[in-house]
This record gives structure tokens, sequence and C-alpha cells, in this order.
């Protein structure tokens, strides 16, 4: 199971085993990781799993589809890294990655 | 009186939320009281521009504008249910307002908006998920096994320590009997001991109450364990919550016994 690190916006690190096929905002969910709310459950509906994804993993995630890039528009300060975490399917090449979480979801 | 009877501005007024018509540029065609009520005006300013009292955000990239259009077209969208946008009152008061938005059949076009404070709903909400969070992250950190399971003897949650105890991979557990872990010969005694237990007037039975108990490993080896459990009226019905702590081990964390030392 990979091992993914979620580092909060102050640096606080919480490393999680999220089972693959699942998703990275269902990992934080499910270990109670501050720092990401996942509001809709994972529909890509709320815009509260906005993570940034270290360039050097990006190859791994692939890009955000249309709707994802819409939604990304309530996130909190956005940039080329950002994605909703809802989006982002765990596979086992992403054991060891790093997602840090933006300063708030609200 | 009849329906027919009403003019479009009493239904207006008569709502209880706080309601604007707007034209597809956001100037402001009408509002009812509601709406003087969270904009903090004496009445609502037509002619105004709906971007008055929904700003852009720092920090963020959304058009209130761009986005009350296309809920016009979607009136279902789904993420209505889930978003709001910051409406900022005449005094500089900023609220989380959930929105509905309607189109009208009027030429040229126009919308219906219908605003919700929601500053209440929202801080509920967070103080729920800040209370939650915590009681989660110290089951997380436990050295104690925790074990819930349904009325079906289910499991639904397991803690680290409980993965590490009965020596299961990270989130094997839930949706498995709480059968694999007992050993066979104790099943249906457990069973007829659970059965008693959730009908029983007390709520909990702590660690000494109860004799020991046995645990079974998922590689077959059996535990001697003491336990307490209580039992939590939940929405989907009786949940069964177990702490479990090795008899004999220093600490149940790495669910090493003293022999193995």
């Amino acid at each position: 199971m990979p091992m993914i690190t979620y580092v909060e916006a102050n640096g606080t690190e919480h490393q999680v085993e999220v089972p693959v096929g699942t998703s990275i905002m269902q990992g934080a969910v499910n270990h109670a990781v501050p720092g990401i709310e996942g509001d809709c459950g994972g529909m890509c509906a709320c815009g509260t799993c906005h993570v940034y994804v270290p360039e050097s993993y990006r190859p791994l995630t692939g890009e955000a589809e249309e709707l994802e890039q819409a939604m990304l528009e309530f996130a909190f300060d956005v940039n080329e890294r950002s994605r909703l975490s809802c989006q982002i399917i765990v596979t086992e090449a992403m054991e060891g990655m790093r997602v840090e979480m933006p300063e708030r979801q609200y | 009186m009849v329906l027919e009877e009403l003019s479009a501005s009493t239904l207006l007024e008569a709502l209880p939320d706080p309601v604007l018509v707007i034209g597809t540029d956001g100037g402001i065609l009408g509002g009812n009281a509601a709406a003087n009520a969270l904009l903090a005006t004496e009445r609502v300013p037509v002619g105004g521009n709906i971007v008055d009292f929904l700003p852009e955000q720092e920090h963020r990239r959304l058009d209130p504008l761009v986005w009350l259009r296309r809920w016009a077209e979607q009136p279902q969208a789904p993420e209505l249910a889930h978003v709001w946008l910051l409406c900022r009152d005449r005094n500089g008061v900023e609220k989380p307002v959930r929105v509905r938005v309607g189109r009208l059949p009027t030429t040229p076009v126009s919308y219906l908006v219908m605003l919700v404070d929601v500053t209440a709903e929202q801080a509920r909400q967070h103080r729920a998920r800040s209370a939650g969070r915590l009681a989660a992250r110290l089951l997380e950190i436990s050295a104690d096994a925790i074990v819930n399971v349904d009325e079906n003897l289910t499991i639904v949650y397991a803690n680290p320590s409980a993965e590490r105890l009965f020596r299961y991979p990270a989130g094997s557990l839930p949706g498995q009997s709480l059968a694999v872990l007992i050993p066979e010969r104790f099943r249906d005694q457990h069973q007829r001991f659970m059965e008693r237990f959730a009908t029983a007037p007390e709520a909990s039975r702590l660690m000494g109450q109860r004799n020991e108990i046995r645990g079974l490993t998922r590689d077959g080896e059996e535990l001697t364990l003491e336990a307490s459990i209580t039992k939590v009226t939940m929405d989907q019905g009786l949940v069964f919550s177990a702490a479990l702590r090795e008899v004999g081990s220093r600490t149940a964390s790495d669910g090493r016994t003293r022999r193995e030392r």
C-alpha cells in the first residue's frame, strides 16, 4: 500500500498508507488529516480537497480535467501545482509521494 | 386568495429567504425585504449590481457572476449543495451564502437569485468536524486496539493498534466479520455474550469487569486479551466499540507479547 505524506501549510507532516484505487482525498479523510475537507465526498463538486502536487509527481497524477479546473476556482491560493485530491487515484507508483495543503480550504 | 391574484412582487415579498432579481449583467432589478436584511440596505438598490454584494475574493479566482449565469442554466448543478459565495453587506460585514439561481422567462432574460446566510451552519459544521478529527486522531495514536462492529458483528472500524495486534494490513479489517479475530471454539460463546450485552441495561463494561478473552491473529496465533466494551446507538443502528489490550504485554502498541521479546 503506497505511503503518502500529507504536509499541512504549517509544515506538519502526516504519513498515511492509502490503498491503491482510492483517492488522495479519501486517504486524508480516513485518517483525519487536517487540511483536507472533502465536503462533497469526492464528486468534484466542492473544491475543499485542494492540494499542491510537486512538479516531480505530475507525470504520475496527470493533469486536471475541465470540471476539476472549474471547481478549483472555489479553492484558496490556487497555482499551477494545484489539484483537487479527490481526482487523484492512488497507484503503486505513488509510493512516497508528498502532497502539500493550502492554508485553508474555505 | 387564488394564485392568479398574486402579483410577482407580492410573491417575492412573501418569500422568507433573501431573493434578488438580476439581469444577465448582474444589474439588480428588484428584491425582497429578506434581501434588505441580508444586505443591510433599507431598500434593495435597484440599479446597483449584485457583484457589489458578491465581490470577487482575495486568493480565489472565482468570478461570482460567471457562476450565477452557469447555475441559471443548470439549477440542479451538484456543486450548489456544497459551495458558497462570500456576501459582503453594505456595512462591510462578510457572510458565506449558499446560492440558488433560477432563470426567469422575461425579455430580456433575468435571474432569480436566492441567497441563504450559512454563517451559523458553517460554524457548527467546523466545530463538529474539529471535534470529530480530534477523536479520530486519538484513535490513530491509541496504544489500545480499538475495534468497532455493527449489529451484525461486521467490523466497521479498526485502529492502527488493532491492525498491528491482529497482524492485518492497514485498512483490511473493515467489512470482515468479527469472527476472524476470535478463535473458532470461542465464537458461539462470544456471539451469545454480544447478544446479551446488546440488550443489557449497562452502556459499557470495563477491563477488570470482564474475564479475559481470547483473540486470533491473522497468522493463527491466539492472544489473551483484556477488553472494555461499550455500545452506542448511531443513525445506522447499534455500534459496539471494544478497546483491547494484550494481557501481560507491556504495551499493546506493537502487538508483541513478552515471550516474543
